[in-house]
């Protein structure tokens, strides 16, 4: 037997405007939008004025520079980074830090694993793993000498990095990746 | 399990983003407008497809979307308030030959934008209009003067 078709009377459930036209209009409810939409807004402009000033990354805020004491070794990279983007990390190498026209570089192993080290520009004449890290050496026959590291972070978080240097103390630093 | 959650997260973005930036598509939708929708849409694209082009992934992030899309709209039904945040209220625009000049200013709406939906129905003057209405989708109502007699 067919079911029988359920039915319900119609009820004026809608505000009327003037008592005339049922529109549902909640102003004071419009009021409290706009005044939380006037926030929303303020809160895009500081999120844009920040990302233009790179807190976010890729900006002159997320530069950050690190050297040794007498100048020998300089670190260019960008403390903060964004996940899947390309940046640069540099190592520049002057005076005691080329040694036989070599350089000898130990990196952390977040280097490779966290930051998504894809390419070093020159390539390393050698490389080994040991330390917690990976020991590469370069051939150097200009002075200053520059290393860069092509970097591609996979996943965001905050990640310590630490590069070390023969003779030299080592730099540990950290590089927080956006997601 | 990431690519879902990227899925939830642009869905929940674009809803959010449209409602703040006004409510103005659909029928009334300009050129500039165009714009901002395939570009909003377009960008939350990228991260929430990321890397990732595999059929499985879209499957996957299509029926994510699909799942919440059904939610939102069942919740609506369930309660008026949950309705008013993902929609709005409808407003009055002009009212019996008055402006509401707070509700124009506060949906960037301009009279030309209400005397373009009056002219849709056969209006030529803002005199023959009793009510306009901007309603929840973006459209604006008219109810003429003599809709009313």
């Amino acid at each position: 037997m067919a079911q029988p078709i359920y039915r319900k009377a119609v009820e004026d459930t809608v505000p009327k405007v003037n008592n005339e036209i049922a529109v549902g209009e909640d102003v004071e409810f419009q009021r409290k939008w706009w005044k939380f939409e006037k926030l929303v807004w303020a809160a895009f402009i500081c999120f844009v004025l920040l990302d233009l000033a790179g807190v976010f990354g890729r900006g002159p805020l997320s530069k950050a520079h690190l050297a040794t004491a007498d100048g020998t070794v300089n670190v260019s990279y960008e403390r903060v980074q964004r996940t899947g983007t390309p940046s640069t990390l540099k190592v520049e190498f002057r005076d005691r830090a080329i040694r036989n026209k070599q350089i000898r570089l130990w990196a952390g192993e977040d280097l490779v694993s966290k930051l998504g080290n894809k390419q070093i520009a020159p390539q390393p004449a050698t490389s080994a793993v040991g330390d917690g890290g990976l020991h590469y050496t370069f051939p150097a026959t200009t002075e200053p000498a520059e290393i860069v590291f092509s970097l591609q972070p996979p996943s965001p978080g905050l990640y310590d990095l630490s590069l070390g240097v023969d003779d030299f103390p080592a730099f540990h630093f950290k590089i927080l990746v956006m997601p | 399990m990431a690519s879902v959650l990227r899925a939830v997260f642009g869905y929940a973005f674009l809803v959010f983003m449209v409602r703040v930036v006004g409510r103005r598509p659909g029928k009334q939708m300009t050129p500039f407008e165009f714009v901002l929708i395939f570009f909003i849409g377009g960008l939350t694209l990228t991260f929430v497809v990321g890397d990732e082009a595999s059929f499985t992934n879209a499957i996957g992030q299509i029926m994510t979307i699909a799942i919440l899309h059904y939610l939102i709209a069942w919740a609506r039904t369930k309660s008026s308030a949950f309705a008013r945040l993902t929609d709005g209220t409808p407003l009055v625009l002009l009212e019996k030959g008055q402006w509401r000049p707070l509700a124009m200013k506060g949906m960037r709406i301009a009279d030309d934008d209400v005397m373009a939906s009056a002219r849709d129905k056969e209006l030529k003057s803002f005199d023959e209009i009793e009510y306009a209405i901007l309603e929840r989708n973006g459209e604006i109502s008219i109810i003429k003067a003599s809709e009313m007699l």
